[in-house]
């Protein structure tokens, strides 16, 4: 029997539950990692949709019903915000998924972890991009519409490309939450780590050993995150400089 | 010709009224400079004629158009009304040609090489043209100003309004960016240009709007109007320059 095998010692536990298990905790950080990155860039994407009904506003020049439509869409927008970021993440898998079932549909349980991730944190970039919004001077925007340029493109082509150049930080923050708070996916049966630390846990009755290795290889995860994030940035902030040149030779050609 | 007509324009913001019935025609390829004490509505007329300030009644027509009315196709209008701001707003994500460009590849459907060769053209007159592939960041707030300029120049509009270009430079700067304007002014452009700048305002420009409390209380050839102040209240502010 394995459970007999192993070490009693807490550190000679932990080295048998490595060597004998290390490809379950691979695979578990695999699937953790697949449902961090793909639920992060997913949910940028979502939140560069929400936003868009997010900052409707009023304008002097709307007929009625337009007025109306901007007030659903802020509406609708906010109401998403609201709920994604005032309950758990926990209790939005269970009932997405638990509810899927009822409604007769089956989805892989690995779509479902990321879809649940990715409307988490298109709630929470909607407010970073929403805030990112704000922090830019509003000379900008006049002065894109003082030249002719509607509010959209006035978006598109001045207002974003300098919000998420400013919002780069906190989306690699995000990252590092969703690399962490991938684990209340088990509650689901989703195999990220945490759900496979749980199971070697249980073949072994050794829970201590089990999860501080587990908590190793979430701090690996995130230090290497973290690392790559920052090089990122520095590269993205060195750009800046040489900016011009680029850009101004795609323009030209 | 008029080119530009406020028919009896009120604005006010809140409770405060910053424009009181106002009547002025501005004529073609004429400089129209506007000052007053600060507060006065100098800047909320000049916003109201490319709406970035709805107005609250009254009507403002350029060409024969209504630019109040909801019918008006406004960014046409505006891409016609060239604007530069006292705070430059030269856009951040772009370098200083991308600026002169945008206008004109997304509102006049310019291709890219003919923007690129009409930019280059009025960076060329601002005496910027070295300055083309920089990021506007690194520019001096004369530079930053006289690329605005550019930037405005490049939609070839038919007004160009000047919103205190001027106030946020340094002594040494409010010399080239004038310089700059002097130069424009030469060129048979309307001009509308709210500024401090009495000596330019006197030299520059054909007319004088002086508005004071949201109204206008004396306007015309820019000679009289220095020279001769009719008004009580426009003669204790010539005093202060």
């Amino acid at each position: 029997m394995l459970a007999s095998s192993i070490p009693q010692d807490f550190i000679g536990g932990v080295i048998y539950i490595l060597q004998n298990n290390y490809k379950l905790y691979i695979e578990g950080a695999s699937f953790t990692l697949i449902i961090a990155i793909s639920g992060t860039i997913l949910g940028l994407f979502l939140a560069l949709l929400i936003i868009i009904f997010r900052i409707q506003e009023k304008d002097s020049r709307d007929s009625k019903f337009n007025i109306l439509m901007k007030r659903i869409s802020v509406i609708f927008s906010s109401s998403y915000v609201e709920f994604f970021r005032g309950t758990p993440m926990m209790v939005q898998a269970a009932i997405f998924y638990y509810g899927l079932a009822m409604a007769g549909v089956r989805i892989p349980i690995i779509l479902a972890g990321v879809i649940v991730v990715t409307l988490n944190t298109a709630a929470y970039l909607t407010e970073v991009l929403r805030a990112g919004i704000n922090a830019i001077d509003k000379g900008q925007m006049e002065a894109a519409r003082s030249i002719g340029l509607s509010r959209g493109q006035a978006f598109r082509h001045v207002i974003f490309p300098q919000v998420i150049k400013n919002m780069v930080p906190a989306i690699g923050n995000e990252l590092v939450v969703n690399i962490k708070d991938t684990a209340v996916l088990s509650v689901i049966g989703v195999s990220e780590l945490f759900y496979m630390g749980k199971s070697v846990a249980g073949t072994y009755y050794r829970y201590t050993e089990s999860f501080v290795l587990v908590a190793l290889m979430y701090l690996v995860l995130v230090l290497i995150t973290t690392r790559i994030l920052t090089i990122a940035i520095q590269y993205i902030n060195r750009e800046k400089v040489s900016l011009p040149k680029s850009m101004t030779g795609g323009l030209s050609q | 010709m008029n080119i530009i007509e406020f028919r009896n324009v009120t604005k006010a913001f809140d409770d405060v009224v910053v424009l009181d019935s106002i009547n002025y025609s501005f004529e073609e390829g004429t400089i129209t400079s506007i000052i007053g004490p600060s507060g006065s509505g100098k800047s909320t007329m000049l916003r109201c004629i490319n709406q970035l300030e709805s107005v609250n009644s009254g009507d403002i027509i350029f060409e024969g158009n209504s630019v109040v009315s909801k019918k008006t196709n406004i960014n046409k209008i505006r891409s016609k009304i060239g604007m530069v701001f006292q705070s430059f707003n030269l856009f951040g994500n772009m370098s200083v040609i991308e600026n002169c460009i945008i206008g004109q590849t997304k509102v006049l459907h310019r291709s890219k090489e003919e923007s690129r060769n009409i930019a280059l053209t009025f960076l060329e007159k601002v005496g910027m043209i070295d300055f083309r592939d920089r990021a506007v960041s690194k520019l001096s707030g004369g530079q930053k100003q006289r690329v605005a300029i550019a930037r405005t120049l490049s939609m070839n509009p038919d007004v160009i309004l000047f919103d205190e270009p001027t106030s946020a430079l340094d002594p040494e700067m409010v010399k080239e960016v004038l310089e700059v304007i002097r130069n424009i002014a030469q060129d048979g452009y309307t001009l509308i240009v709210v500024t401090h700048e009495m000596d330019f305002a006197k030299e520059v420009s054909n007319n004088v709007i002086f508005i004071d409390k949201g109204i206008i209380t004396e306007s015309g050839n820019s000679v009289e109007v220095f020279n001769n102040p009719q008004t009580k209240r426009l003669q204790e502010f010539l005093t202060k320059f």
